[in-house]
């Protein structure tokens, strides 16, 4: 399923069943003109008959698991058309956030955060590292230090038009069957807060290691820094304006009594 | 390269370059200057009545994996594959390995609920405390104290007294020192050598409690202190040094808790 977040961002929300009262989303977003009416010229665009300024560069921020392969092929062409994926950022190297990187190897310039590519798979794509910036066509992405993530080599990635922050593992929570679909605002106390513990808690085992305050202070710096109107995780609701606030105080809350249950 | 580090217990070695400039501008207390430098990605390979691979190596490494797995098999049949957690540079070689060895079983860790994405959904799942009896040696399923992944394992091996723990005591070595244990390295085990490795798997360690840390490094030290330490990205850690270079087991942990200090302290929040 793909939900519109703005006029050029889709949600494409794939699902996995946890167990009988969980899902866990696994999410891809879009970045794109929508081509859904006009295929004629999402076929000019791909040959180059169109300039650059009708043909809007399209980015895919993660690729999803090979689980849902055919749906989220489906939904971009849905979407897209003919109109093939410019840039694909990889937020990590995990299989359900690269399980279909290889239908993008070809056509598309793929941007990764691991130092070597090839030993994960990725040969020809391009590393960048947290700190550094990267335009698609006039579009400016900020590469972010993860504050919280499952694995090595991992990155937020900062859309500085949408004011959307892509915080891969990290903000990720449950939801109930019948929510797949939903944004923050579509609940009406907001994302509950032990959906989100509870995430943090079976996916982050390290969390027991750390001090609490200094993830508070280091995801301060983060905000601080941009100017985020709307925080995307791969595993969880989009969160969008006038809920981002709220909803990382509750994320503070959520690590804090993680770390005290340790 | 393959070698044998505890009876019937072998280590298969992947090794890459890193920059020479890169490690002369840096100049490590380690370091000679001007010697290559490797990472590497490590694979254990249990032999005996029943056979056993842990680790795959990164994809990269997938015709070496096969030839030694022939070559140590010679024959016989591979019995269970390991990968500890499904990130590429330690699974990258798992599914190949099943379509070569058929009648393997893949056994993978039990923790999170993800593992038909991973590809992890036959075969056997392990927990901490389960055991694979392979005959001569027994393989224990250990709880992983430092992971990259939720759905993570370390092993020991009781015969030979091996912990293999995977991203833990990761550590870059040079050219001519590939396949060695670190008491025959040309260069000494110490703590800037140790925090390189730690920088991307235990990004965390920026966040970390030091009380803590030491708490769960002292509890694997009573376990394992006099152990053989097989790590995934390092040089395997012998418990009784025979050159006056090597740092014991021992030794190896407890600069670990000083390389989660320096890390707490120098892991700034880049944005």
């Amino acid at each position: 399923m793909s939900v519109r977040i703005t006029d050029d961002l889709w949600w494409i929300n794939e699902c996995y069943p946890v167990d009988d009262r969980r899902h866990l989303h696994i999410s891809v977003f879009l970045i794109a003109h929508d081509w859904s009416d006009d295929d004629d010229h999402s076929d000019s665009c791909n040959d180059g008959d169109l300039g650059d300024d009708y043909c809007e560069k399209s980015i895919l921020v993660d690729t999803g698991s090979f689980y849902h392969s055919e749906r989220i092929r489906d939904e971009l062409e849905q979407t897209l058309g003919t109109a093939t994926v410019d840039t694909v950022f990889l937020s990590n190297p995990d299989y359900v956030h690269s399980g279909n990187v290889s239908l993008f190897l070809d056509e598309s310039e793929v941007i990764c955060f691991v130092g070597t590519p090839e030993r994960h798979g990725y040969s020809g794509a391009i590393t960048a590292d947290p700190g550094q910036d990267f335009e698609v066509g006039d579009r400016r992405f900020s590469f972010v230090d993860p504050i919280v993530s499952d694995i090595a080599s991992s990155v937020w990635i900062y859309d500085h038009d949408s004011g959307s922050l892509f915080t891969s593992d990290g903000f990720g929570h449950y939801h109930t069957p019948g929510e797949c679909d939903l944004v923050s605002d579509d609940f009406e106390s907001g994302i509950r807060f032990e959906a989100m513990r509870d995430f943090h808690d079976d996916t982050l085992r390290w969390l027991q290691y750390v001090d609490p305050s200094a993830i508070e202070r280091a995801v301060g710096t983060v905000f601080d820094a941009y100017d985020v109107r709307r925080i995307l995780p791969a595993h969880g609701h989009p969160i969008v304006e006038p809920d981002v606030d709220a909803f990382v105080d509750d994320f503070d809350r959520a690590i804090r009594a993680i770390v005290d249950q340790c | 390269m393959v070698r044998e580090i505890g009876e019937g217990v072998y280590w298969i070695q992947e090794c890459s370059e890193k920059s020479v400039a890169e490690f002369t501008r840096k100049n490590p207390d380690w370091y000679v200057p001007g010697r290559q430098v490797h990472s590497c990605r490590n694979a254990f390979f249990v032999d005996g009545d029943r056979t056993l691979l842990f680790e795959t190596l990164s994809p990269t490494g997938e015709d070496q994996i096969l030839a030694a797995l022939d070559g140590l098999l010679d024959g016989a049949t591979l019995d269970y594959v390991v990968p500890s957690h499904p990130e590429n540079p330690h699974a990258g070689n798992t599914l190949t390995i099943l379509e070569a060895y058929p009648e393997a079983t893949l056994v993978a860790p039990a923790y999170g609920d993800l593992h038909e994405l991973y590809h992890m959904d036959g075969g056997r799942k392990v927990s901490p405390g389960d055991q694979i009896d392979l005959g001569y040696h027994t393989v224990r399923f250990v709880d992983p104290t430092f992971v990259d992944h939720h759905t993570h394992v370390w092993m020991y091996e009781e015969t030979a007294d091996v912990l293999f723990c995977v991203d833990w005591i990761g550590f870059r070595h040079m050219s001519g020192e590939c396949l060695q244990f670190t008491d025959e390295m040309d260069s000494a085990m110490t703590v800037e050598r140790l925090q390189d490795h730690p920088r991307s798997p235990f990004f965390w360690f920026k966040f970390a409690d030091p009380r803590e840390t030491d708490d769960a490094i002292d509890d694997l030290i009573d376990a394992y202190g006099t152990s053989t330490i097989a790590p995934s990205h390092g040089q395997a850690i012998r418990a009784t040094p025979t050159e006056c270079m090597g740092a014991t087991p021992t030794e190896c942990m407890e600069m670990m808790k000083e390389v989660v200090r320096v890390l707490r302290d120098d892991l700034d929040v880049v944005v």
